[in-house]
């Protein structure tokens, strides 16, 4: 029983369509406890299709297949409650809110989540040192917290921002969406350190990326290939290697 | 402009006897409230028939109803508790028209208002100011003197409570003389439930270099607002002022700001909220008359149910009026598929060499942000909390810190 560690999001044979289009064609995936999975596929293999549905976005209809998040049907979850149950997407493109401040969004973000989760709220002062130790680490500037969200932040910070969240709201299973994209070789080393450091024997991560060079510092346990609605190959960190040298044609 | 048949002036006759035989009127104040009631009838209510009056239908209240009430006997003190900052020195309360606690501060002048504003504030615009002008009780009349600065805000409190429908006549002449600044809080409370309509009319004036925070709340519940507030504006003066209008069966607010000489700046800000059946309807002139001005005015509205909220606001660059610096927006969001919004950003420019910008959106609730705020565990109507929020935020910038607070409370009070 213990050699097995716990299965936390076992997708099987999905099928998903949106607007008619049918984009995921009967993908499967199984995810455990501690692991890390990168996603990997060329553009409009159905990538963030997948990222968005776990997440719960809606205008996505399931046609067929299941998917369960520890061992419950995630179709009937709302946006909210996969949140509660420790399911974070990384956007890959994170929304701007003006007029919304980044501390009122991440201090909202984390009472309503520990609220859900049984836990008293943070008051003010333990909310803002924890933050700001945070950001610390991911190397960001205090200012950003009282700007409003995501308004007027670059790439990186936009991206950082995105990891200052999942470190806060820890979850269970980190979904992150093309977070390399947009990066400059700094941003994506700090991105990555942030990443690794969030990696721990019962937190899942699934990378969803294009590159290999996101793989170079945070090293995945499986990696799969996607291509046209589903995984044509799985293998473990070489397959990544053999794709960058080799391009996704080969396949 | 088409002339309304003053079928309403005789509901007011009656009244207007009654109320120059209750109640003595000096001259040259009499001889005033005969004129204006004279021009009263002549021009009659405004009707929608009337460009400007257009989403403002007075033809549906039965002004028959309405009386004008007297004097009562009740307590300053079994009032404090609902004022704003309920131990402030400078604060004018009235109940129902009449004053029932004066400023003591003496930072500044309180004129007889009977003896100071004629002519100056202009009370034959239309039917309403003209009523004003003839049945008005207790009015303000506020002079800052030169170079004197007035750090806490003056609050004009009306207060309208009755058992049944009244009338009441709120007026205000604020003066702030060369080199002043004050702030100024004006607001109305309705406690009654019965259909009350308050009929205000203040006129404000800067002179050179004076600086004015201004804040106008309308929050009349289940009741009628109507407000006309007029702002001259000499050279070098700052006005800033933000219009908060909240509920209300039918709540309209029509700032005029007259920039009257050169290098003045203005910021106007207006906000309206309104819900259920509520009809909110705000009019934001600004008018350029000389060179070298500068305005800003910004509004926003959220309207749910079945409520709706109009904007007119207008930019008028008169000839001469060079240098001119002015932009206008105006930003409607509503929250549910039978809300209205009507908008109209107007420009009237006669002159070259300015710099004037208008634009108005309609929209919803953007959905991606609304997702991006769930997928982070806010709960859906917290979310949609924050978004109006931030939406409304940027029309809250013109609010003196000293009152963020309970506007805050009113703005998220049910």
């Amino acid at each position: 029983m213990t050699s097995i560690s716990k299965t936390v999001l076992e997708i099987q044979d999905l099928e998903v369509s949106i607007h008619e289009k049918q984009i995921l064609k009967g993908f499967g995936i199984t995810i455990r406890e501690g692991e890390v999975h990168a996603l990997m596929g060329p553009n409009g293999s159905g990538k963030s299709t997948l990222a968005n549905l776990l997440a719960r976005k809606e205008g996505y209809r399931v046609d067929k297949g299941s998917i369960h998040y520890l061992g419950q049907d995630l179709i009937q979850l709302s946006p909210e409650e996969c949140a509660w149950k420790g399911l974070f997407l990384g956007f890959q493109y994170p929304v701007s809110i003006p007029g919304v401040t980044n501390i009122q969004f991440l201090k909202s973000a984390l009472n309503a989540t520990r609220k859900a989760q049984g836990k008293p709220p943070l008051d003010a002062v333990d909310f803002l040192s924890l933050v700001k130790e945070k950001m610390q680490f991911l190397d960001m500037s205090e200012a950003l917290l009282y700007r409003s969200l995501n308004d007027g932040f670059s790439g990186g910070e936009k991206k950082r921002n995105e990891i200052l969240q999942m470190s806060l709201l820890e979850p269970k299973l980190g979904v992150l969406d093309e977070t390399d994209s947009g990066l400059d070789i700094d941003a994506l080393k700090m991105v990555a350190l942030g990443i690794n450091a969030l990696r721990s024997p019962d937190r899942s991560l699934l990378l969803i990326t294009h590159y290999q060079r996101l793989l170079d510092y945070i090293e995945p346990d499986f990696v799969h290939v996607m291509h046209e609605g589903k995984i044509i190959k799985s293998g473990d960190k070489s397959l990544a290697l053999e794709l960058e040298s080799k391009g996704y044609a080969w396949l | 402009m088409i002339a309304t048949k003053p079928v309403s002036a005789h509901l007011f006759e009656e009244a207007f006897q009654k109320l120059t035989s209750e109640r003595y009127f000096k001259q040259p104040d009499l001889q005033t409230r005969l004129d204006a009631f004279a021009h009263f009838k002549k021009m009659g209510l405004p009707s929608i028939r009337q460009d400007e009056w257009k989403f403002t239908d007075l033809s549906r209240y039965t002004f028959n109803a309405f009386t004008t009430p007297l004097k009562s006997q009740v307590s300053f003190k079994q009032f404090q508790p609902l004022l704003p900052c309920p131990n402030s020195s400078q604060q004018f309360v009235y109940y129902n028209g009449h004053l029932l606690k004066s400023d003591s501060s003496s930072l500044f002048s309180m004129e007889p208002l009977d003896s100071q504003d004629n002519p100056v504030i202009p009370c034959y615009k239309n039917g309403l100011s003209a009523l004003n002008r003839a049945f008005f009780q207790d009015g303000t009349c506020i002079v800052v003197p030169k170079n004197c600065i007035v750090y806490e805000p003056i609050y004009i409190i009306h207060i309208i409570d009755s058992e049944n429908p009244i009338l009441v006549h709120p007026r205000n002449l604020i003066r702030l003389e060369e080199n002043s600044q004050a702030t100024l809080v004006e607001m109305t409370l309705t406690l009654g439930n019965t259909l009350s309509f308050a009929n205000s009319v203040s006129n404000i004036q800067l002179a050179k270099n004076a600086h004015l925070q201004h804040l106008l709340l309308q929050n009349p519940n289940q009741n009628c607002q109507i407000s006309q507030v007029t702002i001259q504006q000499k050279e070098y003066s700052e006005y800033t002022g933000t219009v908060l209008n909240k509920g209300g069966v039918l709540n309209r607010a029509e700032v005029q700001v007259e920039l009257q000489e050169s290098y003045t700046k203005t910021k106007l800000y207006a906000l309206s909220l309104a819900k259920e059946q509520q009809k909110i309807d705000t009019h934001l002139i600004l008018e350029h008359q000389q060179p070298h001005c500068e305005s800003e005015t910004l509004s926003r509205s959220i309207v749910r149910d079945k409520a709706r909220s109009s904007f007119t606001g207008k930019i008028i660059v008169k000839e001469g009026a060079f240098k001119t610096c002015a932009s206008l927006q105006n930003k409607n969001c509503l929250l549910s598929p039978q809300a209205e919004a009507n908008t109209r950003p107007q420009l009237e420019i006669y002159n070259d060499d300015v710099q004037c910008t208008h634009g108005a959106t309609v929209s919803h609730l953007e959905r991606d942000a609304l997702f991006y705020l769930k997928s982070r565990g806010i709960p859906e109507q917290e979310a949609e909390e924050l978004l109006i929020n931030g939406f409304i935020y940027p029309a809250l910038q013109g609010i003196p810190a000293s009152c963020i607070d309970f506007v805050q409370r009113i703005i998220h009070e049910p």
